[in-house]
């Protein structure tokens, strides 16, 4: 083999592994994001649901008017609404975080060399019969495979580059609308729990009536954080770490590991809260 | 009113609506029965509509940026057809290669 065929393979072979660092980081954020979204997703229709279970159950407790019915129910009908546009918005974000997964595995590299190759066997046939040694249409192939990768690398850092803003605006947004709803559910938990203490725990305890296993399994439940509450901690602390992620990974320091860690928990919970509202 | 007297009114609202919840309208007389459902329906409403008012102003934020992430999407849709569009082309030539060939040569 000639020196230069060699010193190219050898430089093809070792810039590659620089090559795929943004490509590594595009598969990494576009996995962690696709997972973000359906937590969002998950929070948006749980927000929904608590919103119209906790009025259908309040509703009878009101005065019997038209009026109330009309307005409450009205009322339910936009937040119906407002969900479903921010359906739209989170299927935009995963619309987005798709493509970056389609472009950051879209590597030609291999079929670039695989037609070079097929370009080099016909330089070889007749008419044009060029002497190409084995070692040669190696070199040139891996060397075409590489400018492939470098093509693609570099088309993936660009649109990390170029949409780095939009996607943390975009992510900033989602995390505001996550906080809205988590506090939607925070609020109406929290009347439920009170309501609960007062009547289960506090007025039979205040009563002096004899406290048997409901009470302590009222009380036990009064003092522990309540599961959907635990889970929206997560799912804000799920957020917090893709905001971090997608900061990172501009300056090319990450982990998603973590983040895709922190999701799948929360995904797992949400699933769980929605089979049992289901099941109810 | 500003971003703290807003925030303190709707942290009040919900407070009301959550002291209101708690009364177990089976102790009150039913005059007071009566003020208490028209009070906790008043202040559930008002917890409605702080709350859609909220999340209104943030999905008019999001639709803003719709646009931008649609238009990064279809971008990046661009990027990877021409990128499988530069191994078409070459799969192709490699094919007619021996036709470019001939002509090459005839016009040597």
């Amino acid at each position: 083999m000639k020196t230069s065929v060699l010193v190219t393979t050898i430089l093809a072979f070792a810039l590659s592994g620089c090559v795929t660092v943004p490509i590594e980081r595009a598969q990494g954020v576009s996995a962690s994001g696709k997972q973000y979204v359906e937590t969002l997703k998950k929070v948006n229709d749980l927000a929904l649901d608590e919103s119209i279970q906790f009025s259908a159950n309040l509703l009878p407790e009101l005065p019997r008017t038209d009026a109330i019915l009309m307005s409450t129910t009205d009322d339910i009908k936009q937040r119906a609404q407002l969900i479903g546009q921010a359906h739209a918005y989170y299927d935009a974000l995963a619309t987005y975080f798709a493509e970056l997964e389609a472009l950051a595995n879209g590597d030609q590299s291999e079929s670039t060399a695989t037609a070079l190759s097929k370009v080099a066997d016909s330089l070889k046939a007749q008419p044009v019969a060029l002497e190409l040694s084995d070692e040669k249409k190696k070199a040139l192939t891996g060397l075409a495979g590489f400018v492939a990768k470098e093509v693609h690398a570099a088309a993936v850092e660009k649109a990390l580059v170029r949409d780095a803003d939009t996607v943390a605006q975009a992510l900033a947004v989602s995390e505001q609308m996550l906080d809205e709803q988590i506090r939607w559910i925070s609020v109406r938990e929290k009347a439920e729990r009170e309501r609960k203490f007062d009547r289960g725990v506090k007025t039979p305890f205040i009563s002096k009536k004899e406290l048997g296993s409901d009470w302590k399994n009222s009380w036990s439940s009064y003092v522990r954080t309540a599961p959907v509450i635990a889970l929206l901690i997560d799912a804000k602390k799920a957020s917090t770490e893709m905001q971090k992620s997608w900061v990172n990974i501009l300056r090319a320091q990450y982990s998603h590991a973590e983040t895709l860690a922190a999701l799948k928990k929360v995904k797992e919970g949400l699933e769980a809260i929605s089979a049992l509202h289901n099941a109810k | 009113m500003n971003k703290e007297d807003y925030s303190a009114l709707r942290k009040a609202v919900e407070d009301t609506f959550t002291s209101l919840y708690v009364i177990d309208a089976g102790s009150l007389t039913p005059s007071q029965r009566q003020t208490h459902q028209e009070a906790l329906a008043a202040a559930y409403l008002a917890v409605i509509r702080l709350e859609n008012k909220k999340f209104s102003e943030l999905t008019a934020q999001a639709q803003q940026k719709l646009d931008s992430l649609r238009s990064s999407a279809i971008a990046m849709q661009e990027q990877l057809a021409g990128l499988k569009k530069a191994t078409q082309t070459l799969e192709i030539v490699g094919g007619m290669l021996d036709v470019l060939a001939t002509i090459a040569k005839i016009l040597a």
